[in-house]
């Protein structure tokens, strides 16, 4: 037995194991090459860009800026930053307006003024992003955000709230309200994904404070991505959500069945908390 | 006081939005991404997607979890879902500017070889699966503790236990087989040294 396996058998016994590097037991090459791994550092990232790019996509969203990143995917993220730079002008507009209006999108997380980066320096930075390789593949920042309306604070929802019957009702009209994009090319792989992290987002959110629209939410999702990439955390907020209206019977009958195709994944104790009833989320 | 980062109290509660989240946790974000296996060029855009995600969730308040392993959890998510999507030509690697270097070596020899250890860790890192390599990852290099990794990524700690204790065996034999070979470094080495012998 080598001595990386003697190393391993504490694993099973319920104790926390030791770090390989911290166990002098272990292959000496072993522990120098994990040193190195231990202390590398990601060279090559600005990260200055980055947070800049982040800011704006997230002014954007929140600013119902949206239509600024819809452009497409090449250029999203430099328009996505110059809806940063834009942002404040944004936020006077937002500010000015009736207080009152119901699908106002609160503007709290990166309001302009906060931005520590000077114009020019955030001019710079969009420079240095559209430089900057990017993958065939653009993230999901820099993509559209058909439904803007998802990303609010996660303040106290402006709506009002559902119906108390058992039954789902329709997603709210202004959380989805949106003109089509009049695009002249099918929605691609990247855009339906987007769309349907956004709801799997919005339900997410809504979980903490109105469950039915959450249910409503995964219901969506079931129907318009019964395949996608999401299934998993969709499947689980609809059992939190139907665990938070007392449906029990429905949570722990969907339970048994997430339990049974996802018992190991990320959200499989989150599921067993809800039908426990310690479903913390706020 | 335990921190969450650089400058911020681990107050049981308190909240960190994704700005602050960036400032204290970018770097091990960027690296993790690394160490799992997300190619350079797609690191800038990961790291975003990742920051925009810890957002959605309106960011991350103190709990159980800490915000490490939290948007570990959201990183390996981002990574798996942008390398199921994606297919990079192998060639686009190498010219990856983006790329984990070695901590500061003394001298070139000592360079050379933190290079070349790097790099046994990054081919033993990736014979392993995506849901070992996160929790060998977040163990073994960046010293989280199965408990804290169990939080953040919402499994049960005894599957943390298990994925490590099988990452370890599959990574020691991997690792194994890596050292016993002659490396491009050390060839490079022994050529140099060779050609220096010659003039000398």
């Amino acid at each position: 037995m080598s001595e990386s396996d003697i190393t391993t058998e504490s694993l099973m016994d319920g104790q926390e194991p030791v770090r390989w590097l911290d166990d002098p037991t272990a292959a000496s090459g072993l522990r120098t090459d994990l040193l190195h791994g231990a202390t590398a550092t990601a060279g090559g990232v600005d990260y200055g860009a980055t947070l800049t790019a982040l800011r704006g996509v997230i002014t954007a969203q929140t600013g119902a800026l949206a239509p600024a990143a819809i452009a497409g995917k090449s250029i999203g993220l430099k328009l996505a930053l110059g809806g940063a730079l834009a942002i404040g002008a944004a936020a006077a507009w937002w500010a000015t307006r009736d207080d009152g209006a119901k699908n106002t999108v609160a503007v709290k997380h990166e309001p302009a003024a906060q931005l520590d980066v000077e114009p020019a320096a955030a001019t710079k930075a969009v420079v240095d992003v559209a430089r900057a390789p990017v993958s065939p593949t653009p993230a999901v920042a820099a993509d559209p955000i058909p439904e803007p309306s998802i990303d609010v604070d996660p303040a106290p929802p402006t709506e009002p709230t559902g119906p108390t019957e058992p039954a789902e009702p329709p997603v709210p009209s202004e959380k989805v309200r949106k003109p089509k994009p009049t695009t002249d090319h099918p929605e691609s792989d990247d855009d339906r994904f987007l769309r349907e992290a956004q709801l799997v987002a919005q339900a997410r959110k809504q979980l903490g404070t109105n469950p039915q629209q959450a249910l409503a939410s995964t219901r969506k999702h079931d129907r318009e991505f019964p395949k996608g990439a999401l299934v998993e955390e969709a499947r689980a907020l609809e059992i939190r959500a139907l665990a938070k209206l007392g449906r029990m019977d429905d949570a722990q009958r969907k339970a048994d069945d997430f339990l049974r195709e996802f018992g190991d994944g990320a959200h499989a104790s989150a599921v067993r908390r809800a039908i426990a009833g310690d479903d913390d989320v706020q | 006081m335990q921190t969450v980062g650089p400058s911020i109290p681990a107050v049981i509660g308190s909240h960190l939005d994704a700005e602050a989240l960036y400032r204290a946790h970018s770097e091990f974000v960027a690296r993790f991404l690394l160490k799992l296996g997300a190619s350079g060029q797609d690191v800038p855009d990961l790291l975003q997607e990742v920051f925009l995600v810890a957002h959605r969730r309106g960011g991350f308040i103190m709990g159980p979890a800490k915000p490490t392993t939290w948007l570990a959890e959201i990183a390996f998510r981002v990574a798996s879902d942008r390398r199921k999507k994606t297919k990079r030509k192998p060639e686009d690697a190498d010219t990856d500017a983006i790329a984990l270097l070695p901590a500061a070596s003394a001298t070139p020899g000592e360079a050379a070889e933190a290079r070349q250890g790097l790099a046994r860790v990054q081919r033993a890192l990736d014979s392993l699966t995506s849901d070992k390599r996160v929790v060998f990852v977040l163990f073994e290099l960046e010293g989280e503790s199965c408990d804290a990794i169990a939080k953040g990524l919402g499994i049960p700690v005894g599957t943390v236990y298990s994925r490590l204790h099988a990452a370890r065996r599959e990574f020691a034999r991997v690792h194994q087989q890596l050292a016993a070979e002659p490396t491009v470094d050390k060839a490079v080495d022994a050529r140099g040294k060779a050609i220096a012998g010659a003039g000398a």
